[in-house]
């Protein structure tokens, strides 16, 4: 039930981003969020709608962006999407070469803009 | 008239926290003070492990150590490690099922002028929630016992992903469990974190408990370096 403390972050990004703009209704809130970040997205919409309550962000859509756990190749550069449980992909489709990555994707947790408009 | 337009904001959604956890751990550095976060499930055997672990740094050198113990409710693992005659603050969240700044900076505050070398945060029993949050620790390490099955790091991913070290606990179970598979957990764990630090440990008879003690004594001496 992390959830709550994320949510409640999210809302306060938002309403602090939006008055800052002088926008008095937040439409949509875009979020990216890696493959490696454990959200139950019904519960994080849910929560939202309930902690925006009497802000600018009442009713907004909340749009989730997934981002695929994403390595690149330390042999040859090449980036590819690894599935942890499955062993095919933990090697370089590129050079062949096994498990020598650097981890480039997968955690990100950001707002990355609002839709939002002046009037009601 | 619509004037709806796009506001780019390209905010990190944990930023507050992560903001203060870097300020506590630097001041926490400048102190001389190593705090180390210990995550994993109930049960895995965290109280266990950490009182053995104190005792091993103790034969090393005359550090001062602290404990604080996260749990939902109930002070039982603090009165365990006030009995080792190690001094320790109980965070109860109430339910919450993890450990934020505001809790661990008040948890902190608690121990008054007190110093310490070394300070343990016994995070929540739990495999999912406390990996997202930052608690100002300098290291931070998971246990996962035997008796769970090496098969945990298939299902929680993002907590082996992103710890420093592993500790394997209870490992004088392992002629009970024969399907714990170690070299399958090895390789699995070090799939999202090829850099991660592995040790097997048993608490109880001691095994690994030496490596792990010197382990967290370097990491301390690269921090005051």
């Amino acid at each position: 039930m992390h959830e709550m403390s994320l949510v409640r972050s999210v809302v306060s990004i938002v309403t602090e981003e939006a008055e800052a703009a002088g926008a008095a209704r937040v439409s949509k809130v875009h979020i990216v969020l890696g493959e490696g970040r454990d959200i139950v997205e019904d519960l994080f919409e849910s929560l939202f709608q309930f902690l925006a309550r009497g802000t600018v962000a009442e009713g907004a859509k909340v749009v989730l962006h997934t981002r695929p756990y994403m390595v690149r190749c330390n042999a040859c550069g090449h980036e590819f999407h690894l599935i942890p449980v499955d062993k095919r992909t933990w090697t370089c489709p590129e050079c062949g070469k096994y498990h020598d990555y650097q981890l480039v994707s997968g955690m990100e947790f950001y707002i990355s803009k609002i839709e939002a408009s002046r009037g009601n | 008239m619509d004037e709806s337009r796009v506001i780019e904001v390209k905010r990190d959604i944990l930023a507050g926290n992560d903001r203060q956890a870097d300020q506590f751990r630097m001041m926490r550095k400048e102190e001389g003070t190593f705090l180390l976060d210990i995550m994993g499930s109930p049960g895995a055997g965290k109280t266990t492990f950490l009182l053995a672990l104190m005792e091993y740094i103790q034969k090393r050198s005359d550090a001062r150590m602290g404990v604080i113990e996260a749990d939902l409710e109930s002070d039982v693992d603090a009165l365990k490690i006030k009995a080792a005659g190690i001094p320790s603050v109980e965070l109860n969240t109430k339910g919450v099922c993890h450990v934020e700044m505001g809790m661990m900076k008040k948890a902190f505050a608690a121990f008054g002028d007190r110093k310490f070398d070394y300070l343990f945060l016994e995070n929540i029993g739990n495999l999912v929630c406390p990996a997202d949050f930052d608690t100002g620790c300098h290291k931070r390490i998971m246990l996962l016992s035997v008796p769970e099955g090496w098969d945990k790091v298939c299902k929680y991913p993002p907590m082996f992903a992103v710890v420093d070290a592993l500790i394997v606990t209870k490992c004088d179970y392992l002629p009970l469990n024969e399907d714990f598979d170690m070299e399958a957990l090895k390789e699995h764990a070090r799939i999202l974190n090829p850099k991660l630090d592995i040790f097997v440990t048993s608490a109880r008879t001691g095994e690994g408990m030496e490596e792990v003690a010197a382990w967290v004594c370097e990491k301390r001496k690269q921090m005051l370096s």
